[in-house]
């Protein structure tokens, strides 16, 4: 091969990788824009206030109604309950993994989390179904077990992955000196765990926290599988809800391609698409700060 | 002894980083087939002198230069830059092989070059030829396809002259190249490098004063960023014009 | 109140932290072990090898299992080089400037978009406006898609794991950037992007919510012949006939849930020792 041709050759390449390079950039900027366009076209026709506001979901009636606050709530609900039994659970598994467990035991531990991770959201559905939600039933005393609280759990097994994989991390790049240092004055290794390691590897922490959420809220099968879909305002979180992602998976199949239900859809994408934005826009901030330490 | 032309000519030459001077317009001529050897301690900008003549230094985005370095009269900021580091090769503080046997790593450049001939045979030649020249080719003819990371410190760091001097370069830049090495390995290396003064032009970059004045022709110092003296490494030696230089040589600081 | 000595509390609170990572871990072998133990009596080559009947209350899942394959195969042709691409160019091209951030940051929101965003995007663009219609071709697009930032990390991780110097050697000879990329880091950082990559086809193969309105069918009663035929896929014939069809017999649904989950995790297990393995080998 020629010289030049091999140049050109090299040049050619080097454009196309670049165009890889920029190409997540496009694919964000089409989603977004995607999204948008019928979430306005939505909006001309329904108020956005009403919206985000409207405590009513009923697409089929005459007039339509599409208030999102009660899949709002319930996506609240069960996120909320998911953080609170995944994130010390979580944290307190990287801690072990990290600090406390041998290497051989690290190694497998580690390997588990990760195929944890590959668990097909219906799968873990299916079994929540079959057997979470008639547990929690007789367990509560309560006449359904497709309940925010079935949700949260099944969520809150579905973020530990994420949440485990990104403190342990953190954690472990804690630099030795400062173990080292905290140990050469007398403290115990949980003392040092516990005011040094967790204290250095906190933004870390945050950032596997916010990514945990991000996941939970945007899980759509099994969370569509155990909480009964009921459009409603739950009171406690022993009643059914409906989360946004399982209200955009059960009704496409039957709206109309370019109505105003398949566009209030879409808006309900838009929603979903500015929350996880955001939230992983603050996780990326808190592992860049991590990272810069 | 006659003077030889000049083959690298540097003017005026100042590095930067981050906007802080790390080399301070520097001038100075290297002769063909001479062996000169920068000395000074470190931080004194002898590495980023050697990195600038074959442009290693140009993908750091916090490098800056000014000045100008000729090769043959022909700038080099203004050359094709795989055509200038084919012409002025470098060897690393460590030796590098890269993860392949010790046949290929010889035969890797010229290869990608496309300089390689078709034939088994040529490129044999060329493997043969390059490990002779670096002095290497009787400990290792008998087991050129075995990796090359399984070679000692001292023959990887010759396997790595080897592969500099199979894309035939006109000089080649030694970055403290003894210095992860024992002595008996220094010494192989250093007389692999008074050996290839025949045909090569050669720049030497050395923390280590005897090294300078056991192999190379003409020695210059450097301090601070700057080059304080330049001259004949005998005359360097024994009779040091600069007091800095003679404090560095007989080991008062440094 | 008694206050523990240090030495105790460590104990104490290590018992504890060795209790927690029990909870997050127990589930895992659950779920495994209900599945397996269920389902293993339904799974025979038979179940693999043919077509629902009797309204997919018997038969196999034979169609299911063609789909999912056909459609992970496609998205990963379009994902894997394109991934790897943009690794390339962040970890061995970019410059620490302005449009490099952006590119991180859309990679990092690409990540965290849900999945059934990325269905709905499927179908705006690949299902309507391309009129690719619900097809294999548009469920992998739209996969691939939700993959790349996976890959693009993976990959990025091996790029940087390859030594700065052997670059620096190469580069030293005259060997261009590309070159040096393709001859010296490529091959070294392949092991790091295989086992990356297949770790991500195990994880798009359980996917459901991308496909649902994108590919998948309630049943189809023939093979896909094309990448534009409607197919089933087995996340989605999994979630149908446990939610969707009253008196299917239990055995099917375990059956079906072991296969997938059995895809999935032989994949990731065998991406995890491959990886283990070579990290050992590793020459550098």
């Amino acid at each position: 091969m020629s010289n030049d041709l091999r140049k050109f050759k090299d040049k050619f390449i080097e454009k196309i990788i670049f165009f890889c390079g920029i190409l997540s950039i496009i694919f964000v900027i089409l989603i977004f824009s995607f999204l948008f366009k019928e979430g306005i076209a939505f909006f001309k026709d329904f108020s956005p206030i009403k919206f985000i506001v409207g405590q009513f979901w009923y697409p089929a009636s005459k007039p339509p109604q599409f208030g999102i606050l009660s899949l709002i709530i319930g996506s609240i609900f069960v996120t909320a309950g998911a953080c609170i039994i995944a994130v010390p659970i979580g944290i307190a598994s990287a801690l072990f993994i990290s600090e406390v467990a041998p290497k051989g035991i690290r190694d497998i531990l580690k390997s588990i989390v990760e195929l944890m991770a590959a668990i097909p959201s219906v799968v873990i559905g299916f079994i929540g179904m079959v057997s979470l939600v008639p547990l929690v039933r007789s367990i509560f005393g309560i006449p359904t077990g497709l309940t925010a609280f079935s949700g949260s759990i099944v969520l809150a097994f579905m973020a530990m992955p994420t949440i485990v994989t990104i403190s342990e991390d953190a954690i472990r790049s804690v630099p030795w000196q400062y173990k080292e240092g905290a140990l050469a004055l007398g403290a115990t290794k949980w003392q040092t765990i516990r005011r040094i390691v967790l204290k250095a590897a906190m933004p870390g922490i945050i950032a596997a926290i916010m990514l945990g959420i991000g996941r939970v809220i945007g899980e759509t099968m099994a969370v569509m599988m155990v909480t009964g879909n009921a459009a409603q305002i739950p009171h406690t979180i022993f009643e059914p809800v409906r989360t946004m992602t399982a209200t955009i998976a059960a009704e496409m199949g039957e709206t109309v391609k370019g109505g105003l239900h398949y566009r209030a859809l879409f808006a309900i994408g838009l929603v979903l698409f500015s929350i996880t934005f955001l939230v992983n826009f603050i996780a990326d901030l808190f592992l860049g700060r991590g990272k810069k330490k | 002894m006659v003077k030889q032309p000049s083959k690298i000519q540097v003017e005026k030459l100042s590095c930067y980083y981050n906007d802080k001077c790390v080399l301070q317009t520097l001038s100075l001529d290297i002769c063909k087939n001479e062996i000169l050897s920068i000395i000074g301690p470190s931080n004194s900008g002898k590495t980023t002198f050697l990195r600038t003549l074959n442009r290693m230094n140009d993908f750091d985005h916090n490098y800056s230069r000014k000045g100008m370095v000729f090769l043959d009269e022909e700038n080099i900021f203004h050359m094709n830059m795989e055509k200038l580091r084919m012409r002025v090769g470098m060897l690393f503080a460590m030796p590098i092989p890269l993860p392949m046997t010790i046949y290929e790593n010889i035969i890797y450049a010229p290869k990608r070059l496309g300089i390689a001939p078709k034939g088994k045979s040529g490129k044999d030649a060329i493997v043969e030829r390059a490990l002779k020249d670096a002095s290497l080719w009787d400990e290792v003819k008998d087991r050129l396809n075995s990796s090359a990371m399984k070679m000692s410190g001292g023959q990887q760091q010759r396997l790595c002259i080897a592969r500099i001097l199979a894309v035939n370069p006109e000089v080649i830049l030694f970055d403290e190249p003894c210095s992860g090495l024992d002595p008996i390995s220094t010494a192989k290396v250093e007389e692999t490098m008074r050996a290839l003064k025949k045909k090569y032009t050669i720049i030497l970059v050395t923390n280590n004063v005897k090294q300078a004045s056991r192999v190379s022709d003409v020695t210059a110092f450097f301090l601070m960023s700057r080059l304080v003296e330049i001259n004949k490494t005998a005359e360097l030696f024994v009779s040091p014009k600069e007091k800095e230089t003679e404090d560095y040589i007989t080991g008062r600081f440094g | 109140m008694m206050k523990l000595s240090p030495k105790l509390s460590q104990k104490f609170s290590f018992f504890i932290l060795f209790c927690a990572t029990m909870l997050a871990i127990i589930p895992v072998i659950i779920i495994v072990s209900i599945i397996i133990k269920n389902g293993a009596s339904a799974v025979s080559w038979e179940f693999l090898s043919s077509m629902p009947k009797d309204g997919m209350r018997a038969g196999g899942i034979l169609p299911a299992i063609i789909g999912t394959l056909s459609i992970v195969a496609c998205a990963i042709v379009v994902t894997i080089p394109i991934g790897v691409c943009a690794a390339i160019y962040l970890n061995e091209y970019a410059k620490d400037n302005l449009l490099t951030r952006i590119i991180k940051l859309a990679i990092v929101n690409l990540a965290g978009i849900p999945s059934v965003v990325y269905g709905l995007f499927g179908l705006g663009v690949f299902v309507m406006f391309l009129e690719l219609g619900v097809s294999i071709i548009s469920g992998a697009l739209t996969l691939s898609i939700m993959e790349l930032p996976v890959i693009v990390t993976t990959a990025r991780g091996a790029l940087n794991s390859v030594p700065q110097s052997f670059r620096e050697a190469s580069l030293a000879l005259g060997v261009s950037r590309w070159q040096t990329i393709r001859y010296v880091v490529l091959p070294n950082a392949l092991p790091g992007i295989l086992t990356g990559s297949i770790l991500s086809i195990a994880r798009i193969s359980g996917e459901t919510a991308p496909i649902l309105f994108t590919a998948a069918a309630f049943y189809v009663p023939h093979l896909p012949n094309t990448v534009f035929d409607q197919v089933m896929a087995l996340p989605y014939h999994l979630y149908i006939i446990s939610t969707q069809i009253p008196n299917m017999p239990k055995n099917i649904i375990y059956g079906t849930a072991l296969v997938l989950l059995m895809l999935v995790l032989s994949m990731s297990l065998i991406a995890i020792i491959a990886r283990l393995y070579f990290r050992k080998k590793r020459k550098w």
